[in-house]
């Protein structure tokens, strides 16, 4: 004889990635460590939007963790630069997870208070869609991706604490459609700084660290 | 590759929650997917039945709920599904700002068989046992059937609220933020698989 029941579950698949989400952000706040989740598609600058960062961050120990499904070229790169970064492969995984950070993390000696860029891999869909422990996700979108990018991925648009439209010296050269852009991203996120950068030019980094450093002051606030 | 770690989880959540009622088999889960959660009903079907064989939820009945993406108006509060490459209402034109609908992704229900002797109450104290329906403890706030309750967060935590016809209603904790997120309220219970 069997019994059948039916059990009302309603538990968030997410919840243990969450849960550890919480934990590294709590651990590093504690450290005095401020954490950006950097996203965007493959390509878009994210390495190098990360150095020019660090180079207007004075003041501000950087540490870098690279997220890419192989090689570690970045880290090498960043390394060569005298800054600490750490590799994670995730061997085809199109993103980072809490449980990949924290891993990590656990490995790293932070020796003083600083900013730690977490970038994600190279993909404009799955990162956004997961909590790593960041205070601030920034997100890198360029001029050669097109204007409508806010309306085909809006999630990665929705969720961005900053937003950063590289390559902006190849503006004459497309036809970025920046008031369609601005008109959509503004309907999902009304708040994000947009910044427009070039890291051929250097334009928009100052502004870009600055916000930064404002929020760093402002999480790292009374812990 | 995206929906295999995740199905793991979905088994192990299962299991969890099989165990404590001492299962020895499940016979369904329910599981609903907003159309933003990024994950792919069918991917998860594909893998459910590699990732289950062997445990208590082989041959489990996978149902997936599809919960399509509203936006609210900002201007007249309006609840929407937006037409392609536009945030735009239908109604009144005015911009459509994110909700919580069309991103949940969570474990709603699962069936679970006991041998009669065995059968008896959780170990725990998680779930409540749907009795006839009309929604006991941890139910999702619906408008359709006026059901209460909450989804567990992450941090331990867990947030309920009622059902208002279209409103958002139901409270997921986030703990990257602190903030109270929503879940579907209008938008929960549609069925149907998306497409990719």
């Amino acid at each position: 004889m069997h019994d059948v029941r039916e059990i009302t579950v309603m538990e968030n698949i997410h919840g243990e990635n969450d849960h550890i989400a919480y934990h590294i952000n709590e651990d590093l706040t504690g450290k005095g460590i401020f954490v950006a989740n950097v996203m965007g598609a493959p390509g878009i600058g994210k390495t190098t939007v990360i150095k020019n960062l660090i180079a207007k961050l004075r003041g501000h120990m950087p540490y870098v963790i690279e997220g890419d499904i192989e090689s570690d070229i970045d880290t090498r790169a960043l390394r060569a630069m005298g800054i600490k970064a750490f590799q994670i492969n995730t061997f085809g995984a199109c993103h980072l997870d809490a449980p990949l950070v924290h891993n990590a993390v656990q490995n790293i000696e932070f020796d003083e208070p600083g900013i730690l860029f977490i970038e994600n891999v190279g993909n404009l869909v799955c990162p956004a869609e997961f909590s790593i422990g960041e205070h601030t996700k920034i997100l890198i979108c360029s001029v050669t991706e097109g204007s409508d990018k806010p309306y085909k991925y809006p999630l990665a648009f929705e969720k961005a604490g900053m937003i950063i439209l590289n390559k902006v010296d190849l503006a004459p050269y497309l036809e970025f459609d920046e008031s369609f852009f601005m008109k959509g991203l503004r309907a999902i996120n009304k708040n994000a700084p947009v910044i427009k950068a070039s890291s051929k030019t250097g334009e928009g980094f100052e502004e870009a660290a600055g916000w930064l450093a404002d929020q760093a002051a402002q999480a790292l606030a009374g812990r | 590759m995206h929906e295999y770690p995740i199905t793991e989880k979905i088994v192990d959540i299962t299991k969890k929650h099989g165990e404590k009622f001492r299962a020895s088999k499940i016979g369904a889960i329910t599981l609903v997917v907003g159309e933003q959660s990024g994950f792919i009903g069918e991917s998860i079907q594909m893998y459910f039945d590699i990732i289950a064989e062997g445990t208590i939820c082989e041959g489990a009945q996978l149902t997936i709920k599809g919960v399509k993406p509203q936006l609210k108006c900002s201007a007249c509060g309006a609840f929407f599904v937006r037409a392609p490459l536009s945030f735009a209402c239908p109604q009144c034109g005015g911009d459509g700002e994110p909700t919580e609908i069309g991103k949940e992704f969570y474990i709603e229900s699962i069936t679970i068989e006991t041998e009669e002797e065995e059968a008896a109450g959780p170990d725990g104290e998680a779930s409540g046992v749907a009795g006839t329906g009309n929604g006991e403890a941890g139910s999702v706030a619906s408008p359709e059937n006026g059901e209460v309750g909450s989804v567990a967060g992450s941090g331990g935590e867990a947030g309920g609220a009622a059902g208002t016809g279209n409103d958002e209603a139901g409270s997921v904790a986030s703990p990257e933020n602190g903030e109270v997120g929503s879940v579907a309220g209008g938008a929960a219970g549609t069925e149907g698989k998306r497409d990719a």
